[in-house]
């Protein structure tokens, strides 16, 4: 586990990506009227605008779960959940 | 919620204290399974946007919009464990992109011919066939492995017939140790597809198809599934955010608890034998089936098929969500316990003088 193995725990990193991540949730949720109007009030449009909507849209999912997600793999290392040690790919535990 | 362009015509959801803390809490269990065996938060996270409300079609789209960078996330964890073979989830994953555009058209015109009641309908009666016959199914090969380990742990009989068919191209996945032809591994990918379109958890159809028909290990499927789930979600994400469906609001607050849960599945899987995947997915399919057939009598209300007491509606929306958190706390709790002991057997091990085996 992580406290076996003597790797420093990456404090700094989850911080820092907990700070991107909280700005990144609250720029939404503060602006959630507009948003919500643009990503779904596509009926009528030229396809071309809803392509761009769709494409913001996905890219803002992209960018939030690998904002977030480092977030959440650097909360669990501080923490000392780490897979067990084994060969990779075999089967068992 | 009020104001929204498209409230009227979807169905957006009011965004209540309740379902401010429900999402995430139910995205983090959600998570949690499908970083342990590939898939299956899905399954868990539509019909629970289902019993807060929000309509079968919102609820798919934004569980699909919220599933892909989720898979991205949970794939780069368990490839690091050795779980993922990237050849095997792309071919099968760009085949899964026509399957789920030939399902978002059939959802798209159910949706323009009955409405929001229909598609919840379609949704939960695929839910039930597909649970039923593939759980069912898992369940029983989960009890055989655990009672015979070693013995099931390679390509079953089946497996290995589909392993002598040779069609070119052949295709050699590496990782997950297995030679078959390409025209066996599309049509596998384009089912994986078409069932996550529908109900958004073509993992039912995905992993099980890599475990018996390609002949892959469970930890090689489950893992693999998700670079699958990454490619068809992707797809399938734009194609419902092209139609305006997906509610953002519900995608950022699932995430918010998937994210976590989802890396604590896959650290998770390093502690566990080949069985306990299959046993924790079965038991789980089995319960959310149960779920969604207490729910049907209330959708064919909507329909106006048949007529319900309205004092029994609310009812079964209740006994179907409480089934509902009862699989979902379950299987999270039986994941967590078995992280526990796992890591409690790996300490006793280091710190014991004689090495001993689990």
């Amino acid at each position: 586990m992580a406290d076996s193995s003597g790797k420093k725990k990456p404090v700094g990193a989850m911080l820092t990506w907990g700070i991107l991540s909280a700005g990144l949730y609250a720029a939404v949720f503060l602006n959630v009227k507009p948003i919500m109007n643009y990503f779904t009030a596509v009926d009528g449009l030229q396809m071309f605008e809803k392509f761009i909507r769709a494409s913001a849209l996905v890219a803002l999912a992209i960018a939030f779960s690998l904002i977030y997600g480092n977030f959440a793999g650097t909360f669990w290392e501080v923490v000392g959940i780490q897979p067990k040690k084994k060969e990779a790919g075999k089967e068992g535990a | 919620m009020a104001g929204f362009t498209g409230e009227a015509t979807k169905g957006f959801i009011e965004l209540t204290p309740f379902v401010k803390a429900f999402l995430p809490t139910l995205g983090f269990f959600g998570g949690l399974l499908s970083g342990f065996i590939g898939s299956g938060g899905a399954f868990v996270l539509t019909p629970g946007m289902m019993n807060v409300g929000a309509p079968g079609a919102v609820a798919v789209a934004s569980n699909m919009t919220h599933k892909f960078p989720k898979a991205l996330v949970g794939a780069l964890k368990r490839k690091k464990l050795g779980h993922v073979d990237v050849l095997l989830g792309l071919v099968m994953g760009l085949s899964a992109f026509a399957g789920v555009q030939v399902g978002i058209i059939v959802q798209k015109w159910i949706n323009a011919v009955w409405g929001n009641a229909g598609t919840n309908l379609y949704v939960s009666a695929i839910f039930v066939i597909v649970l039923a016959v593939v759980g069912t199914s898992v369940l029983r090969d989960a009890y055989r492995s655990k009672n015979n380990v070693g013995a099931v742990k390679k390509a079953g009989g089946f497996a290995e017939r589909v392993q002598r068919i040779n069609i070119p191209p052949m295709l050699s996945f590496k990782t997950a140790g297995v030679r078959v032809s390409f025209w066996i591994t599309v049509p596998l990918g384009f089912a994986t597809g078409m069932l996550a379109a529908t109900i958004a958890v073509g993992g039912f159809i995905g992993v099980p198809a890599m475990i018996y028909i390609l002949g892959t290990s469970s930890f090689v499927a489950s893992g693999t599934e998700l670079v699958i789930a990454f490619v068809m979600g992707l797809t399938g994400a734009f194609a419902w955010a092209l139609g305006g469906f997906v509610d953002i609001r519900l995608t950022f607050l699932i995430l918010a608890g998937s994210l976590f849960g989802v890396q604590l599945g896959a650290v998770g899987t390093s502690f566990v034998k080949d069985y306990m995947i299959k046993l924790i997915m079965a038991a789980v399919m089995l319960t959310v089936m149960v779920s969604r057939i207490v729910a049907i009598p209330v959708y064919l209300h909507n329909l106006g098929r048949i007529t319900l007491n309205d004092a029994l509606i609310p009812v079964l929306k209740n006994v179907s969500f409480g089934i509902l958190v009862f699989a979902l706390l379950g299987s999270g709790l039986i994941i967590l316990g078995a992280m526990i002991r796992g890591r409690r057997a790996e300490a006793e091990a280091v710190g014991a003088p004689v090495q001993v085996s689990r």
